[in-house]
């Protein structure tokens, strides 16, 4: 294919044949059309010839009548073979007066094919007697002839071969129009396909008319035209030859100037935005960009402009219209009417639009406000302030779902570390206790020795205890535990718990009163991670009771909850919150200098919740109040 | 007859401590600081019991043990930092007999040592007379009403032997404190059971190595008591 349509030697043998072909066509379509007139197609090739000869006859005759007219006075000096204006010997005729006397003729005896009369009359002008004008009109009758023996070489000879000819080939005609059409139409298409190739390039390439601006080579194309039918005019009254040469070139340079342009936008087509290369375009275009720079400039201004100042600016611009709009139509109710819907057509979409986009807004923050971080305002249909703010909200929520997921992450992060931490110190640990141990078990003299070595027992159990605890306290905030929940009875929970930690309470100078229904009061929680929030809390209350006062443990059925209350007085001024008390690694102040890691309520508080328990502390004064809510459960059965 | 105990640790501190205690109650001891080392002191010598690390090069103390169980039937104990239950029970699962987490007491460990050692040594497939009790390495004579815990006789109180008897007469079935006081004091309780969960306390005190972690006699929490057979 590139083969064929890259090839110049074929284009320009392609743009040849294509000019002879729109020629033969034009012409078959002339031809055919002329042999239509004569009635080529719908009678026999006499009849033809008769309406031919006949146009003939016509003309002859006129010209034999005006050589009359004008060589009337002196006809006697008429050599009628020499000085008629026709050379033709098919052709007599018998040129009478009104009163049938002969006055013209070349008129010899012999066997006719065709005769026609003609009447001619003319009008003149006699001197009268008086010396006026005396309008006068002749009459003359024409007999003409036409010899059936056509062996001059005359009009009516060449016609009646023509005729002859053009009849055999009346259909050959049509065939004839038809195929150059067909041919035409192929090579057209060819040489679009082939517009802009060359050998060698797969590109499409642009000549140096390609780069003309289109529009104005269609106006350079118009304006040949133009001047060629202009130079037809002046042609028109020289010579006929001339003329019908200078036709044919013109026919020609004009296929030529049409191609020409077709094969242009082919190109141009090709190579995509031929509109581009236009002068129209290009003024459009430059139009447009001042306009969008005005816009840009004016949009800048409005950008810039505080909402109030711009509110007033358009409350400025509509009452200045409106104004405007009552003093045009001030007489004119109709026009104001016309004005008013105008106005109203314009606005209430906007305030509508403006109405919604604060509904959005209003959405959007509530959403955010309760904490669904993953809504997302549609700002598509917004303008100006509003859309700001709603990608505002938005990126809000965005940070901010960001940000707990990183808190998430580092939580995460955080129990590995510490889980993976504190096995690494278990193991030192371990040999730092049995050492301090094997050195107890050796017969120290020295007190001081003694003494000392008692802190380090004492500090490496503490430090035991400590990563105990900070395992769990992660684990259990994170969630990081099997909680296996099974019905369970607070009051047998009460029991054991007594039962634990009846000697040291005692031990602790404190009395433990249980106050508990009669009912048995059962919750959905895992025993051991239940029993450890109050081994926390009993051994905190050993811990941090004032000794000599009284510690209750009370359980109670308020709105369908167990309600559990740890009370207790403190042995130390609680001079902290009870939120920082739960917070890891805080103690009361006081506090600071004794036993234990100060994870206990943080530990309880995470497993408690992590059985959809509640925990909460309550400080008033000397009083230490530790508050766990249950749901109450009404299965009292473990189902496996 | 002094027993061969081979301690298997990477720490070498903690070989060593371990060998200094199980030297004082006149064990042999034998050393291992990798899997593979150990497996190869088994092979060589006659152990009676191993205490074994789990994170260890070379070969890790559960891929040692599995190897051991193919061919010996010795106790095991594993020692570890890691304190998670699912790491115990896997452990217990393939094989151990007991299992102490770091960082340990070492009277813990002599304690423990010595418990599984009766066991495998003098108790092991020894025939039961019928008015014994026997849960794991507690043994109860109802004719002598004497209790002995691998072996060694302790001393109960009349109320603690009748509910350690209950329990073991139903093992692996859950007393409620009521239940109990009312079986064994013949009466309802009326707000006394506390005394069952103290007396209980008691017993697990003196049956127990680790009264915190018992083996036996386990607390359900907020359900009651029950006692199992051994395995923790």
């Amino acid at each position: 294919m590139n083969k064929f349509t890259h090839s110049l030697t074929l284009k320009i043998t392609s743009i040849f044949l294509f000019v002879i072909t729109v020629i033969v066509f034009i012409g078959g379509i002339v031809g055919i059309g002329f042999l239509y007139e004569y009635d080529f197609y719908v009678t026999s090739v006499d009849n033809v010839k008769v309406g031919i000869f006949e146009s003939i006859t016509y003309r002859y005759a006129r010209s034999v009548y005006w050589f009359f007219i004008s060589n009337k006075e002196n006809l006697y000096e008429v050599n009628i073979q020499k000085d008629l204006p026709i050379r033709s010997t098919n052709f007599f005729f018998v040129l009478k007066n009104s009163d049938g006397k002969t006055l013209l003729s070349n008129y010899s005896d012999q066997e006719f094919l065709f005769s026609r009369t003609y009447n001619f009359s003319h009008a003149g002008f006699t001197k009268a007697a008086d010396g006026s004008d005396i309008k006068t009109e002749e009459t003359y009758v024409m007999d003409c002839f036409v010899k059936k023996n056509l062996d001059a070489d005359d009009d009516y000879y060449t016609l009646d071969r023509l005729t002859d000819f053009a009849y055999k080939m009346r259909y050959a005609v049509i065939i004839i129009t038809i195929l150059s059409l067909i041919v035409s139409i192929i090579l057209f298409i060819y040489l679009m396909c082939s517009a802009g190739r060359r050998k060698g390039e797969d590109r499409v390439i642009p000549n140096g008319i390609d780069k003309i601006p289109f529009d104005l080579l269609l106006v350079f194309v118009f304006l040949i035209g133009a001047i060629e039918v202009l130079i037809l005019h002046e042609l028109d009254y020289i010579n006929s030859i001339v003329y019908a040469i200078t036709f044919c070139l013109f026919a020609i340079i004009d296929i030529l100037l049409v191609l020409l342009i077709c094969m242009s936008f082919a190109t141009r087509y090709k190579i995509g935005g031929w509109w581009k290369n236009t002068v129209i375009y290009r003024v459009l275009s430059f139009i447009t960009r001042i306009l969008k720079k005005l816009v840009s400039v004016i949009g800048y201004f409005l950008k810039h402009l505080s909402f109030v100042k711009k509110t007033i600016l358009i409350l400025f611009c509509i009452v200045l219209l409106e104004f405007m709009g009552i003093s045009i139509g001030f007489n004119d109710g109709v026009l104001l009417l016309f004005f008013w819907i105008i106005e109203k057509i314009i606005l209430v979409p906007a305030i509508i639009l403006v109405s919604i986009s604060l509904q959005k807004l209003k959405k959007g923050g509530q959403k955010i406000a309760v904490g669904d971080l993953n809504y997302q305002i549609d700002t598509r249909h917004m303008f100006w302030d509003f859309k700001l703010h709603g990608e505002n909200l938005n990126r809000i929520s965005e940070g901010m779902t960001k940000a707990v997921e990183e808190r998430l992450k580092s939580e995460r992060f955080k129990t590995e570390l510490i889980t993976n931490v504190s096995h690494d110190i278990k193991t030192p640990l371990t040999s730092i206790i049995n050492y301090v141990d094997l050195i107890k078990k050796e017969n120290i003299e020295s007190e001081k020795l003694k003494e000392y070595i008692d802190v380090l027992d004492r500090q490496s159990s503490r430090l035991k205890k400590l990563t105990e605890d900070l395992v769990e306290a992660s684990k259990a905030s994170t969630g990081n535990l099997a909680v296996n929940m099974v019905p369970t009875e607070i009051g047998v929970l009460f029991t054991q718990a007594v039962g634990e930690y009846e000697e040291r309470i005692k031990n602790s100078g404190l009395e433990l009163i249980l106050e508990e229904p009669e009912e048995d009061i059962f919750i959905m929680a895992d025993g051991r991670l239940l029993w450890r929030v109050f081994d926390n809390l009993l051994s905190n209350v050993c811990k941090y009771a004032q000794p000599g006062t009284r510690v209750y443990l009370n359980l109670e059925k308020i709105n369908g909850q167990a309600v559990i209350i740890f009370r207790n007085i403190s042995k130390y001024v609680l001079n902290i919150t009870s939120d920082e008390l739960l917070e890891r690694f805080v103690r009361g102040d006081r506090s600071r200098h004794t036993e234990g890691s100060g994870l206990g309520l943080s530990i309880a508080k995470s497993l408690t919740e992590l059985q959809k328990g509640n925990l909460d502390l309550y400080i008033d004064g000397d009083l230490f109040k530790v508050v766990l809510k249950f749901d109450i459960s009404n299965n009292h059965y473990i189902t496996a | 007859m002094a027993y061969n105990v081979l301690i298997c640790d990477d720490e070498k501190d903690i070989v060593s401590a371990l060998k200094i205690y199980l030297s004082s109650e006149n064990y042999n001891t034998f050393e291992a600081y990798t899997g593979k080392e150990a497996l190869r002191i088994i092979e060589k010598h006659d152990i009676h019991l191993v205490l074994l690390d789990i994170m260890m090069p070379e070969m890790d103390g559960l891929t040692a043990m599995v190897k051991l169980r193919e061919k010996y039937n010795i106790p095991v104990i594993l020692l570890t930092a890691k304190s998670e239950d699912t790491d115990k029970i896997l452990g217990l699962n393939i094989g151990a007999d007991d299992y102490i987490t770091k960082p340990f007491n070492p009277v813990e460990v002599l304690a423990r040592v010595k418990s599984q050692l009766r066991r495998y040594m003098q108790l092991g497939g020894g025939n039961v007379k019928p008015s014994h009790l026997v849960i794991g390495g507690i043994e109860m004579d109802d004719k002598a009403k004497t209790v002995t815990v691998d072996g060694e006789t302790v001393y109960l109180t009349p109320k603690e032997y009748e509910i350690l008897k209950l329990l073991m007469e139903n093992p692996g079935q859950v007393f409620s404190p009521k239940d109990i006081y009312k079986r064994v004091w013949n009466e309802n309780p009326y707000g006394s059971e506390s005394t069952v969960a103290v007396h209980i306390r008691h017993l697990r005190e003196k049956l127990e190595i680790n009264p915190a972690e018992p083996r036996y006699l386990k607390v359900v929490w907020g359900q009651g008591y029950k006692m199992e057979g051994g395995e923790r």
